[in-house]
């Protein structure tokens, strides 16, 4: 063993009550670094999960075409352009050909190729207006988890069945195995079976949605070719903005990622994250002075010791990494046990998106273990320095002669 | 043909300056110690005797002078020469022994040798402990250094002044604060190293007795050797 690790693992083990209770201190200043990672991490899961978990995160669109300008006159800066009309539709004409490419991008979960339009939902005298979503037959539950949010029947398609939201159903007064009809707004009208009803808790999909089979929209809307647009679902939602990039360079066509139509809560995660940083830089800089405090009191009760080390030939280089080295374990042995304590702590926790309403969003994969424990590390053995350039001026000769 | 002398020191001066204040406290001092010579540095309290040892320990600079040992000039090395030459050839016994109270006797003793060599070695075990048994603590070698008596604690002291075989060892009041059998025990131990290992001893003292064991003494006065 290097002696200079030899003297200051001795001079740790001398006082070991002393030694135990500043250990101790540093373990609680890692366990609150761990716990708070766990906790801002878990919350962001939570929220991002429950606001995004059922929508696209990705949604590919046509682009819109530039309107046509009609009048341009230079000196008064006026320009007049033709608005163009609700009820013209912009189609990916040639979307069937980027479907497979998007569908076999890593990053990507799942991908619904949809067919969408407005119409009016009718059962006797009461009618409701509905957004309808053709999608193919497998992918209804491919972005919104509707297969779990079931409330009564199947999310099965056929050419003749429709789900519904559970509460656009009530107002109809319409349950599974009942006949409604659907009337699009280019005045084509059918009938379907209820199949299904689900309630996501969102108001938009359980008081408007209505899935049906991308042939049945095909029919309803007048669209025997291309999509309305392409909803992608990713394994990182976190990933949107480059991926969406992706797609828009490759294909040519808007790619909108989630993100840019929530920016108030990345904000409020971002703030959250920030609020977060501070109490975990609250928690090192308590580290700091806690180990600084302790070295310091413990080179000025040795000054005689260190003394007589360099009367006997200790250069100020070793002095100094004797007590460097003392922080650096002290750091260490607490940052381990913190991170091992924060871990069992932690550990019993359910993942976040399981989390009740009441419990506390811990996400334990979160805890930044690593991270903990090197920068205690970093932080007790930078803490140390002061004191240990202290000890490294000790003169031997004022020392002895006292 | 005699050997040349372990240390040389010629018109050593030593000035502290405390503001405008200066007091001088070596005024000149002129002195050769030759290899295995047992001499005592005699003189009143305030006479210079601890100032003259911490500079020819290499603890403090002279103001002015020359101080050579080993035929090396010591007045021009640098910090880091002198940690390194103080480890190589100097040894001390102080008066209150100053041993590491959180390291055993045999740990106290290698320590010198363990700076030296970055560890502590098999070899250097072995010489502490033939040396601790050379001073009669054989069945003390694993005692904490607070574990052992006044006159215990010089004994290692004087083994650990010893570890890395230096050609000179000052020793300020060695038996100061001892009783009288236990300072006779040590002024013989001291004898006999010097003897048997060709080491010079300078020893600082008050005590007769001590000075009377020494083949040479030297007296300071008011800062010069008289």
């Amino acid at each position: 063993m290097p002696f200079v690790l030899k003297v200051a693992f001795r001079y740790l083990t001398a006082n070991k009550s002393q030694t135990a209770l500043l250990i101790s201190g540093v373990a609680v200043g890692v366990f609150v670094f761990v716990f708070m990672s766990a906790l801002i991490g878990g919350l962001a899961v939570l929220l991002v999960q429950r606001t995004v978990g059922n929508i696209s995160h990705i949604t590919i669109e046509a682009p819109d075409a530039d309107a046509d300008a009609i009048a341009v006159d230079s000196h008064i800066r006026q320009l007049l352009v033709r608005q163009r009309s609700s009820a013209q539709r912009t189609l990916l004409r040639s979307a069937d050909a980027f479907v497979p490419l998007i569908e076999a991008m890593s990053e990507v979960k799942a991908i619904s190729p949809q067919v969408v339009g407005n119409g009016f939902m009718l059962r006797g005298e009461r009618r409701a207006a509905v957004s309808v979503t053709g999608v193919e037959p497998d992918k209804v539950t491919a972005i919104a988890d509707l297969g779990s949010r079931l409330t009564a029947g199947s999310t099965e398609l056929t050419s003749s069945n429709i789900v519904l939201g559970q509460k656009l159903a009530d107002d109809l007064g319409v349950r599974v195995g009942q006949v409604v009809r659907l009337r699009s707004d280019r005045g084509i009208e059918r009938s379907f079976l209820v199949g299904g009803l689900f309630a996501v808790g969102v108001e938009a999909l359980d008081g408007r949605a209505a899935f049906v089979s991308l042939s049945a929209a095909r029919t309803l809307f007048e669209i025997p070719q291309g999509l309305s647009r392409i909803e992608v679902k990713l394994n990182d939602v976190y990933q949107a903005d480059a991926i969406a990039r992706r797609i828009a360079a490759d294909t040519g066509l808007d790619a909108t990622p989630w993100t840019a139509n929530n920016a108030q809560l990345l904000d409020g995660l971002r703030a959250q994250a920030s609020s977060g940083n501070l109490i975990k830089a609250f928690a090192l800089i308590t580290i700091v002075i806690g180990v600084a405090s302790a070295l310091s009191l413990s080179t000025y009760r040795r000054r005689p010791e260190i003394g007589i080390m360099r009367a006997m030939g200790a250069s100020r280089g070793f002095v100094t990494l004797v007590f460097i080295v003392q922080g650096a374990l002290i750091g260490l042995i607490g940052g381990l046990l913190g991170t091992g304590l924060g871990y069992a702590a932690l550990a019993p926790f359910p993942p976040p998106e399981l989390t009740g309403s009441a419990g506390l969003p811990i996400d334990v994969r979160q805890g930044a273990y690593g991270l903990a424990l090197l920068l205690t590390v970093v932080a007790a053995t930078l803490a140390s320095i002061l004191p240990s350039r202290s000890a490294a001026r000790v003169e031997p000769v004022t020392v002895i002669s006292q | 043909m005699s050997a040349a002398p372990v240390l040389v020191v010629s018109d050593l001066v030593k000035t502290f300056r405390e503001g405008a204040v200066e007091t001088p406290v070596l005024k000149g001092v002129n002195m050769t110690l030759a290899e295995g010579e047992l001499c005592a540095l005699l003189g009143p309290s305030g006479s210079g005797k601890s100032t003259l040892l911490t500079i020819l320990g290499t603890l403090a600079r002279p103001t002015s002078g020359s101080h050579v040992m080993l035929g090396r000039d010591l007045t021009s090395a640098s910090d880091a020469e002198l940690t390194e030459f103080r480890n190589a050839h100097i040894g001390f016994v102080f008066q209150f022994h100053h041993l590491l109270p959180d390291f055993t006797a045999l740990e106290n003793v290698v320590f010198p040798a363990a700076l030296r060599d970055g560890r502590e070695t098999a070899r250097a075990r072995d010489r502490a402990r033939e040396l601790l048994a050379r001073v009669g603590l054989e069945s003390r070698v694993d005692y904490r250094a607070t574990q052992l008596s006044g006159g215990q604690k010089q004994r290692v002291a004087i083994a650990r002044a010893l570890m890395n075989r230096p050609e000179l060892v000052l020793a300020d009041e060695p038996t100061g604060s001892l009783d009288k059998d236990s300072a006779r025990q040590v002024l013989d131990l001291i004898a006999e190293i010097s003897q048997a290992e060709r080491t010079s001893y300078l020893i600082s003292t008050h005590d007769d007795t001590v000075a009377a064991r020494c083949r040479r003494q030297v007296r300071l006065d008011n800062g010069a050797v008289v």
